[in-house]
């Protein structure tokens, strides 16, 4: 019983096999639109294999891009120290306050005299 | 910078008619068939052009198998938000395809499908996808076991499975049409 079931569906899948290879003819238009849809696909393998060779480049090109955009702010810092400063901003301050400078040296000497003063 | 891939080519050249012919059953539209068959050979050249080429039927079946089961799965969702839309279309597409001849085969060079061949189609498109993929590769495409569970991404004994209750299915509904 099984062997004759087997045997059927042998039959039954060779002739359906069959008749669907024989179905796979096309008219011309559709084998020009298959031309045309193969030759993009070939299309894509170049472009694809173009961007795999140019990629280690581009990768290390863009580490390097990378690197001086985040070194550029410390190496700033490096060559104009006196903008960051503290130093600097107070340097800054005195230029910009509208306070009399005699002010500011009158209070450099009245610390100097607090300094001076346990010891006297 | 171009380089030439005959032996691809030549692939294409062979199995792009009965890739067409799978997703053409399934879709009964050319149109779409062709973008599916396009879009499975952009697929196969970009990933595994570098691959032997004894590798390229497996896969290249593989990816056909699987662009018409998301287009499938995008028809179902089309018409589970647009079903009042899709009755319409259905039932005009019926009453056209009573007035017109099948588009398919008005051309010279097709073979004429008997009734035979429609209801083996319609009966293929009802199969479950796996059933339906394992007719197409092991039956239709020849390959081997080995190659079918390998392009299905199954065992060999699910490959039988599959295969024993897709012929089984279509031999009961194909009861009286075919042998």
């Amino acid at each position: 019983m099984n062997h004759e079931n087997d045997q059927d569906d042998l039959a039954f899948a060779r002739n359906a096999a069959h008749a669907l290879r024989r179905s796979e003819a096309v008219d011309n238009e559709t084998t020009a639109k298959l031309a045309i849809a193969r030759k993009r696909a070939l299309a894509a393998t170049n472009t694809y294999s173009l961007i795999r060779s140019i990629w280690p480049v581009t990768a290390v090109t863009a580490a390097a891009i990378v690197a001086v955009l985040l070194l550029q702010p410390r190496s700033n810092s490096a060559l104009n120290p006196a903008v960051s400063d503290a130093s600097g901003v107070d340097t800054l301050d005195l230029l910009t306050d509208d306070m009399n400078p005699a002010f500011y040296r009158d209070l450099e000497f009245y610390q100097w005299l607090a300094q001076r003063r346990p010891n006297a | 910078m171009t380089q030439s891939h005959p032996e691809l080519d030549a692939f294409f050249a062979g199995a792009e008619r009965r890739a067409l012919r799978m997703a053409e059953i399934i879709t009964q539209d050319r149109d779409e068939a062709l973008d599916i068959v396009q879009d499975a050979m952009v697929q196969l050249a970009r990933k595994y052009a570098q691959h032997p080429p004894q590798e390229w039927p497996p896969l290249f079946y593989r990816i056909v198998e699987n662009k018409i089961r998301d287009w499938r799965r995008r028809q179902m969702v089309h018409s589970r938000i647009f079903f009042w839309r899709t009755s319409n279309v259905a039932a005009e597409a019926e009453e056209v395809s009573e007035t017109q001849p099948d588009r398919r085969a008005t051309g010279a060079d097709l073979v004429q499908r008997d009734q035979a061949m429609q209801q083996l189609e319609a009966a293929l498109r009802k199969l479950p996808n796996r059933q339906r993929e394992v007719f197409d590769l092991r039956i239709w495409q020849g390959l081997s076991v080995e190659e079918t569970a390998q392009a299905m991404g199954c065992s060999k004994g699910s490959v039988k499975t599959h295969l024993f209750r897709a012929l089984a299915t279509l031999r009961e509904g194909l009861k009286g049409v075919w042998p």
